[in-house]
């Protein structure tokens, strides 16, 4: 092995060789496959990973902001919690320290999509929230 | 990086920089390649044979730890972080705020952040930082100064506890603000 190929960088790290306390502080917002439609509402968990890909069971600040004309709340018996702007279209929500996850409900009277979008905010950590929810509603 | 080396003279040689000797056809591990084992590498004494993990090998999943980030990756993941609050007077405390890595480590540079409060208390900045915007108010920007500290002042008039979020906004790095502050104006 000649000297240059030696002194080249081990390799590139790849995100699977994170170790997991290291992983854990880069939290991604996934949705889970929402709910049915009823009485104009729409239920869909949030639900934190880590860098991995594993459940991160933590409790991280988000805010979420969604489409004109919808609001949204945290499900009834639902896990996580509300920390500012109920039944509005910009909530600032807390998910549960247990489980990682936020029940949310979503409400709109007419028919047509809403979008939920994710941010950080105050009191955030490390958050991804790239990935958005698109719910369809029948307006029935 | 560990290097191993094989000695390919046919000698024991006194293994440059190491305090060692090396027989004919022995290997040993260096943990880096200094100019001295290059020497005696070009000088046709020792052959590169291996380093860990090897060219284009992987890491053992789980191996990378926040630990073994180099400085500058580092310093990309900014943690807030409060130091003790003190009075100033009855109404007045004063607490600083300082921008640390995933290590615990200051980190060294100036950065924005949104500072914001229960409404019937008011921030402004101290001694280190630069407020940028709502100052005097609950909801302050800032930028720390260049050793990452801001030194935040809180006044409230009632016998309240006053909870400070930090968070990122307009400019600022990749933050972790998860931690806040309470700060007691209770008698």
């Amino acid at each position: 092995m000649p000297i240059q190929d030696a002194v080249k960088p081990v390799q590139k790290v790849t995100t699977s060789e994170l170790a997991k306390d290291f992983a854990d502080h880069l939290a991604v917002v996934t949705w889970d496959t929402p709910g049915a439609e009823a009485d104009n509402k729409i239920a869909v968990t949030l639900k934190l990973q880590n860098a991995l890909g594993d459940d991160l069971a933590a409790k991280e600040r988000i805010r979420l902001t969604c489409t004109e004309g919808a609001t949204m709340d945290l499900a009834a018996a639902g896990d996580g919690t509300v920390l500012s702007g109920a039944d509005s279209d910009d909530i600032i929500i807390e998910t549960d320290e247990a489980t990682g996850e936020f029940d949310l409900e979503v409400t709109f009277a007419d028919a047509g999509t809403v979008t939920v979008v994710g941010g950080v905010t105050q009191g955030s950590g490390f958050v991804n929230c790239g990935e958005s929810v698109d719910l369809t509603f029948a307006g029935v | 990086m560990l290097i191993k080396l094989r000695n390919i003279s046919t000698t024991t040689i006194d293994v440059p920089g190491q305090g060692m000797v090396l027989r004919p056809g022995a290997a040993m591990w260096a943990d880096n390649l200094t100019a001295d084992l290059q020497a005696a590498i070009e000088g046709g004494y020792l052959e590169v044979i291996g380093q860990v993990g090897g060219p284009g090998s992987d890491l053992p999943d789980g191996a990378v730890t926040a630990a073994k980030l180099a400085a500058g990756l580092l310093d990309e993941f900014t943690v807030v972080s409060w130091g003790t609050v003190s009075i100033v007077n009855p109404t007045t405390r004063s607490v600083p705020l300082q921008l640390k890595n995933l290590l615990g480590q200051n980190i060294g540079a100036a950065h924005v952040v949104r500072v914001t409060c229960d409404e019937r208390a008011a921030l402004s900045v101290g001694q280190a930082g630069t407020a940028l915007s709502g100052d005097g108010t609950d909801d302050l920007i800032a930028r720390t100064d260049a050793t990452g500290r801001l030194d935040l002042t809180v006044v409230c008039e009632e016998s309240i506890t006053v909870s400070l979020a930090a968070g990122p906004t307009q400019s600022s790095p990749m933050l972790d603000a998860c931690t806040g502050c309470d700060v007691s104006f209770q008698p």
